[in-house]
């Protein structure tokens, strides 16, 4: 398909051409062992996944909102807005309260408290 | 509440990484008129391209909400999704700094897919938001999703206008997206490009293009936010791996060729992640993409890996880690299966829990979930005034 026209309707300007031939030349040993980030990145122990402890999350349950914010209170974050957008503070909270009414306990349990920022 | 409402509001937070990228519905990629920038690079090729992610995304269900949290990389997609809540706030929190309060804040979402970021712009109380994505399917979804979230506003006691909103269906790599803006002299404070970025490294003019979109509009000292797979991790477990692909039980990274160096642009590997993905990706070299970026007056002010980044932030940001669910809890709750396999895949776990341990639980990934996390990077530009 597009044989004949596949790669040479792509016209490069003179200066991207020369962009490109500078690229080539300043990174012609990328991901070799002269590329010192690269080797830096590849010299690296594996990472360990994440270990949170002590690690407060609910079991995705349906009975979750009932236990919504028991043993959890030490551990919000601190709210950063809250004497400045007050009011602003107040509607976002309503606005979840809204949402999570009804909504089915699947995920009542998400943002639910003000403090928790970012978004 | 409706299931709909409820599938929606699901989605606002856990949205499927990588859907957030490239959709594409071939027919439609360019039904607008192309700006001048396009019509030379789209080719037959280009569109076969497109068709194979448009084909991988147009099959892509909206799954239930039990289906996804029977999802094996239900928590890889939600602490992906908890990186980016704290990457957009920051930012937010930046620019917000950079003017005065109650400032008017425009953002631009390049590769908004489905809108899963919508939330988080709602909650970071911008005032105006543009979306663009490749597939019209997927932004005809976002604008539904911004509706819904909109009338819910109105609603709600104390109403605070939601940001006003507008929707382009365009491939950001070939179309000029100021061309389509209600108010082409707009000035963004922010640009969000989430899992997509790296789709415009299939060509040197796709990446100007993309990169000209982000840049164009944007503020001097607005930012140009994004993640991308890490080209450094994927060559350096491709080497170690024998050079032609590597995987593990939930991702298979696949390279089309061996040609060593791999290209600068257009350096092609198929990407299969379990259930989410399964198409053609570009690597990203990040020295071309800084030097590319300084053309457009960006400046790269931040470059981490998830892995780095959440090493930073994991104390700031406990407590959504807990609600967004974006960590595995180990040992499980009662009823709830682990979602990796026991033991092999949480070894590390057990490790640290041999220490006087009583029977406390802790957050964590499965193994093959954080080598798919690890494998990412986050980047920050910064607009620098116009030069010369």
């Amino acid at each position: 398909m597009g044989s004949e026209a596949g790669e040479t309707v792509v016209e490069l300007t003179e200066e991207q051409q020369e962009f490109l031939r500078q690229c080539e030349e300043e990174f012609a040993n990328r991901f070799t062992d002269q590329d010192e980030e690269f080797q830096k990145i590849k010299e690296l122990p594996e990472s360990i996944p994440p270990i949170v402890d002590p690690w407060y999350s609910r079991p995705p349950r349906a009975d979750w909102n009932r236990n919504s914010n028991r043993g959890r209170r030490s551990y919000h974050d601190r709210d950063r807005d809250r004497d400045r957008n007050r009011d602003r503070d107040r509607d976002r909270d309503r606005d979840w309260q809204n949402h999570r009414g009804g909504s089915g306990p699947m995920y009542g349990h998400r943002y639910r408290d003000r403090r928790d920022r970012p978004y | 509440m409706n299931k709909l409402r409820k599938l929606a509001k699901m989605d606002d937070e856990l949205k499927g990484e990588a859907s957030s990228g490239v959709d594409a519905t071939e027919a439609n990629e360019l039904g607008s008129t192309p700006s001048d920038l396009s019509t030379k690079v789209r080719e037959r090729e280009d569109i076969g391209h497109g068709t194979v992610v448009a084909a991988h995304y147009n099959t892509l269900e909206e799954k239930g909400l039990e289906e996804r949290n029977k999802s094996r990389i239900l928590y890889l997609r939600n602490f992906n999704n908890w990186v980016k809540s704290m990457l957009i706030a920051e930012y937010l929190e930046k620019v917000k700094q950079s003017k005065t309060h109650g400032a008017a804040i425009k953002v631009l979402d390049i590769g908004c897919g489905k809108g899963g970021d919508l939330f988080k712009w709602k909650r970071g109380s911008i005032t105006h938001l543009i979306c663009a994505d490749l597939a019209e399917t997927s932004v005809e979804q976002c604008k539904n999703r911004y509706n819904d979230l909109r009338s819910r506003s109105e609603r709600e006691r104390g109403y605070a206008p939601l940001f006003s909103a507008e929707f382009i269906a365009a491939d950001c790599t070939k179309v000029r997206l100021r061309e389509h803006y209600k108010d082409p002299s707009i000035a963004l404070d922010l640009v969000s490009c989430q899992f997509a970025f790296h789709y415009c490294f299939e060509s040197y003019l796709q990446a100007e293009c993309m990169l000209r979109n982000a840049s164009e509009c944007l503020r001097p000292g607005g930012f140009f936010i994004g993640t991308i797979p890490d080209a450094n991790e994927i060559m350096s477990r491709l080497q170690k791996n024998g050079g032609k692909e590597f995987e593990n039980d939930i991702y298979k990274i696949e390279f089309y060729d061996e040609t060593v160096p791999p290209h600068l642009f257009g350096a092609k590997y198929n990407f299969h992640l379990e259930g989410v993905v399964d198409c053609p990706e570009f690597l990203v070299h990040f020295p071309t993409l800084v030097k590319l970026a300084e053309k457009f007056d960006l400046q790269l002010v931040f470059k981490e890996r998830f892995q780095d980044y959440f090493a930073r932030q994991k104390e700031e940001g406990r407590s959504l880690l807990g609600k967004m669910q974006a960590l595995e809890t180990y040992p499980p709750f009662l009823k709830v299966p682990l979602l990796g396999r026991d033991p092999e895949d949480y070894e590390h776990v057990q490790q640290y829990l041999q220490t006087p341990a009583g029977h406390r639980k802790v957050g964590t990934l499965s193994k093959p979930e954080w080598e798919a996390a690890s494998l990412y990077v986050i980047f920050a530009f910064e607009k620098k005034a116009k030069q010369k």
